[in-house]
């Protein structure tokens, strides 16, 4: 079975590798990007981009930038599912429904009621401030009395400073609410025995996010409360990773020996696109693509083909959990798991490939820095 | 191959060896002198220099998803996030798993312990344990606010139910220990409690701080765990209120061992203008009369750096002074906890005393193998500024120096400089080595003698201690040279120490129905995949009693 081709030639595996430390380590500035959601991929690839000198980022991470951005600048207090499940009397449910693809999580919280706390006995409410309805999509079935407040998700974070402000007493406008509405839903949070504030952190920008988290903090003055960001398992899994490998939740550098982290200079397209990168190791797999920029390639693919014509140097991989086991961040259990392959497979697993590239070009480093003595 | 370490002054108390002579090593232990000296294939030559065991550090925060979120929180004290880099021991940490492994095994440190790994964070500790290059690793599995165990003690169950419990728990993460902190006061906070003592009860279970301890105490007992019971008293950094906690917690050992962490911040009084003052004198009484506990101190040292805690109580509560000002906390099932940045000050009365207090500790509290080494890095200082305390615990000279250089009044609510006392090198090597091994009950470190695990840490003796132990001349990891003249020279990974420990099948049904009704979640989530780790061998065995 051929995993591995150079220029459209089927090669060795051990070959391809050479092949790949090549081109790699005789870049001025590699990228390595692509779909690092099993965490061991995302550990060989920080490696291997540390030891080309290149940069390492992550397809999805535009999904968690505002998230990584609100935690990193401001700070929050934030729950995990779990514990929302079981002690949240009173849930603020942000923007358009942001349990839609989400619906494991969604059961996990909203199928009981509470049962921790003093608000055990009662029944969960739930407000949703956004453009859903409270009688459509999933929230029809949550357990609990669910009502809607109309907000365009545009100015989710307008409402929600307006929130803070009744709270805290200050003027404010209305805004979405309706006379008096800011500040009996202001009061509603603060009666709570729990509250949470749950949204999708990709729909709302680093201020929004940073607005919410101050909301929960007045709350906690004199109650209980916490923020539930929901952001994809895979790139928040890749940005945990990427923290203890390198320091940094992703976009991060290595072309000046100590690593540099800029959620702007070090995007995939922008120093594809700026010629800055001049060589390139993409995973791509289910619907990752290689887009339209045209540089030197090494790609690991799940997807027996795709876009290989578009590679010097290209290895079939297998799909994580499936092919073979994977570490994955898993949003309902709030950190990662492992999960074992669901078949027995011969494609081989994108970390060992990047284990094996970043070997060599670990060798090659060595034996350059031995030759430059 | 042999190797022969030649000429060295081995210090190695608990073999009672403090003199020069050889040692040799084999297939990465400690052998017995040969027939013929000459026959090893490689010499070191140690003259003149100090020989030791590896030193263990076994409170330090290095791993799992809380430091992580250390990392989220505070890239301005990277070297490269920040426009200018400060030379601050925060900074010298670095922050990543690999200068974790390199800046310790440089300090002739060859194993340090996780001391709070949250049951849910267990594969993700290991997973950062895994890259950590160099040291050998454990962990202690966090318990004591988590909702079964508070049902088991209201709902009368069994000590032997519970001992089941704990077993399945340290056995699914990979654990070398159990550690409770705050018993019953982050379940307290999330019913929006704000302070809790050791005999107040948690809202809703009707179970007091006290019966958390006692029951987790018997169960580690119960199960052969050799590590006692590693405490995070209630009230961390109260004036008066810690004091009292940390006096209950040691009164309440009754015969069997006890591990206080972190004691200094239970050292505050409340005299004084300012309301805050020593109470190290007492608590050193305290702990020298009480044979059964165990202490580690916790010193602060002045400068930049983090908390890092499960106490999530305490932690809301320290975001008042975070600094810079940002903070994240978390509520979580069990412990959650928190994330706050701290600078603590020279030129401030209450960081100054804090500094001040954890000396005293470290001083008044005689016996050396029952007070142990620690900065809880990074809570009181990042690990870096080790090399420094070491100095200020020999050197009484240096001590007066530094404490010249505090604020005025400092001096008068403390007894430091009063003592007299300079550790010695056989008495840093106990606290550092010897004492260690016997409390984590890994038998095969923390001495040279003949079956050791080669793991030997060499320094060259120098009029200044901080220089001497910032660098150590050579350090083996299992027999390999890993370090020459303080730089690394070869970075294998070790391992994670962890035990096996038995519970009855039926606890294995009960949680895995548990987890799912109580949370959602899968069972089998909670259990550590060695393979998930990608080492060859990720983990060592450490027998149960």
């Amino acid at each position: 079975m051929t995993t591995a081709w150079i220029d459209g030639q089927p090669v060795s595996t051990g070959e391809a590798v050479r092949e790949a430390a090549k081109l790699l380590s005789s870049s001025r500035f590699p990228l390595v990007w692509g779909s690092f959601d099993d965490a061991s991929a995302l550990r060989e690839g920080t490696r291997l981009a540390s030891l080309a000198g290149g940069v390492i980022d992550h397809r999805d991470l535009p999904t968690i930038v505002p998230l990584v951005e609100a935690l990193r600048d401001n700070g929050m207090i934030r729950v995990s599912p779990g514990e929302a499940r079981r002690r949240a009397d009173r849930v603020l449910v942000l923007g358009s429904d942001p349990f839609e693809s989400r619906t494991e999580l969604f059961e996990q919280i909203f199928s009981v009621r509470p049962d921790l706390g003093p608000a055990k006995e009662n029944a969960r409410e739930i407000v949703l401030l956004g453009p859903a309805s409270a009688s459509a999509g999933a929230f029809a079935s949550a357990a609990g009395e669910v009502r809607s407040i109309a907000c365009p998700d545009g100015e989710i974070g307008d409402a929600v400073a307006i929130l803070k402000a009744a709270l805290a007493g200050r003027p404010f406008h209305d805004g979405p609410f309706e006379e008096g509405g800011a500040r009996a839903l202001a009061g509603w949070l603060k009666d709570a025995a729990f509250a949470v504030i749950v949204f999708d952190a990709a729909r709302l920008d680093a201020i929004a996010i940073e607005v919410v988290a101050g909301l929960v903090s007045d709350l906690n003055t004199d109650t209980r409360a916490s923020a539930l960001p929901l952001a994809p398992g895979g790139a928040m899994g890749a940005a945990e990773a990427a923290l203890w490998t390198s320091g940094f939740p992703l976009r991060t550098g290595f072309g000046r020996i100590d690593p540099d982290h800029d959620l702007v200079l070090n995007a995939a397209d922008r120093l594809l696109s700026s010629g800055e990168a001049d060589a390139r190791l993409a995973l791509c797999l289910g619907d990752a693509r290689l887009g339209d920029h045209d540089v030197p390639t090494v790609l690991l693919t799940g997807g027996e083909g795709v876009e290989a014509d578009r590679a010097r140097i290209v290895f079939s991989v297998g799909q994580p959990g499936i092919d073979h086991g994977t570490v994955v961040h898993e949003a309902r259990f709030g950190s990662f798991v492992s999960r074992p392959a669901e078949r027995s497979s011969m494609l081989p697993n994108a970390a060992d490939i990047l284990s094996a590239i970043a070997d060599e070009v670990g060798a090659r480093v060595s034996s350059n820095d031995e030759a430059r003595r | 191959m042999l190797t022969r370490l030649k000429g060295g002054h081995v210090v190695d108390p608990a073999n009672g060896v403090d003199e020069v002579r050889d040692l040799f090593i084999e297939d990465g232990k400690i052998v017995a002198a040969p027939t013929d000296a000459g026959s090893a294939g490689e010499v070191v030559d140690c003259g003149g220099l100090i020989v030791m065991a590896g030193a263990i550090d076994i409170h330090s925060h290095i791993a799992g998803g809380h430091v992580n979120t250390a990392r989220l929180l505070l890239p301005e004290w990277h070297r490269a996030f920040s426009a200018r880099p400060g030379d601050t021991a925060l900074s010298k940490v670095g922050w990543t798993t690999e200068e974790t492994g390199l800046r310790y095994a440089e300090m002739g440190f060859t194993t340090v312990v996780e001391p709070a790994m949250g049951p849910q964070s267990a594969l993700h500790a290991h997973l950062e344990l895994a890259d950590i290059p160099i040291i050998d690793k454990a962990t202690l599995v966090v318990l004591g606010n988590d909702d079964l165990l508070l049902s088991m003690i209201r709902d009368g169950e069994s000590a032997d139910a519970i001992a089941d419990y704990v077993a399945w728990t340290v056995d699914a993460s990979k654990a070398l220990g159990v550690k409770c902190i705050n018993a019953g006061g982050s379940a307290a906070f999330k019913e929006n409690v704000r302070s809790y003592a050791f005999d107040a009860e948690v809202p809703d279970y009707g179970v007091s701080s006290r019966q958390i301890v006692k029951a987790l105490q018997r169960a580690v007992k119960d199960t052969g765990i050799p590590h006692p019971l590693h405490v995070h008293c209630n009230n961390l950094g109260m004036p008066g209120k810690s004091a009292e906690a940390a006096e209950a917690t040691i009164m309440a050992s009754e015969g069997l061992p006890l591990h206080l962490a972190h004691i200094q911040f239970y050292g505050y009084g409340t005299e004084g203008k300012r309301g805050f003052s020593s109470k190290g004198q007492e608590l050193a009484a305290l702990v020298n009369r009480n044979p059964d506990v165990t202490v580690d101190i916790g010193q602060v040292m002045f400068g930049q750096t983090v908390t890092i805690s499960s106490d999530e109580m305490r932690q809301f509560a320290g975001r008042a002074q975070a600094s810079p000002g940002k903070s994240i906390i978390l509520d979580q099932e069990a412990n959650g906890g928190g994330v706050v940045p701290m600078n603590y000050q020279e030129k401030s009365f209450h960081n100054a005393l804090q500094w001040a207090i954890g000396l005293e500790l470290f001083l008044l509290i005689e016996d050396p193998s029952r007070v142990f080494f620690t900065t809880d890095h990074p809570n009181g200082a990042p690990f870096t500024t080790y090399p420094d305390i070491f100095a200020l615990l020999m050197d009484r000279d240096m001590r007066q120096t530094w404490i010249e250089a505090l604020p005025k009044g400092v001096a008068k609510w403390t007894s430091l400089p009063q003592i007299e006392r300079e550790y010695t090198l056989n008495e840093i090597a106990t606290m550092t080595r010897a004492a260690p091994a016997r409390l984590l009950g890994t038998k095969d470190r923390g001495h040279l003698g003949v079956g050791a695990t080669a793991d030997i840490s060499v320094y060259r003796p120098n009029e200044d201690k901080a220089k001497m132990f910032a660098a150590a001349a050579y350090l083996f990891k299992d027999g390999t040279k890993v370090v020459e003249n303080g730089a690394v020279i070869a970075r294998p990974y070790g391992r994670a120490l962890t035990l096996k420990t038995q519970s009855d099948a039926a606890m294995g049904s009960r949680l895995d129905r548990y987890f799912d009704d109580a949370y959602g979640l899968d069972s089998r989530w909670f259990k550590v995949d060695g393979g998930a780790l990608r080492r060859d061998m990720p983990f060592r065995e450490v027998p149960c009693l």
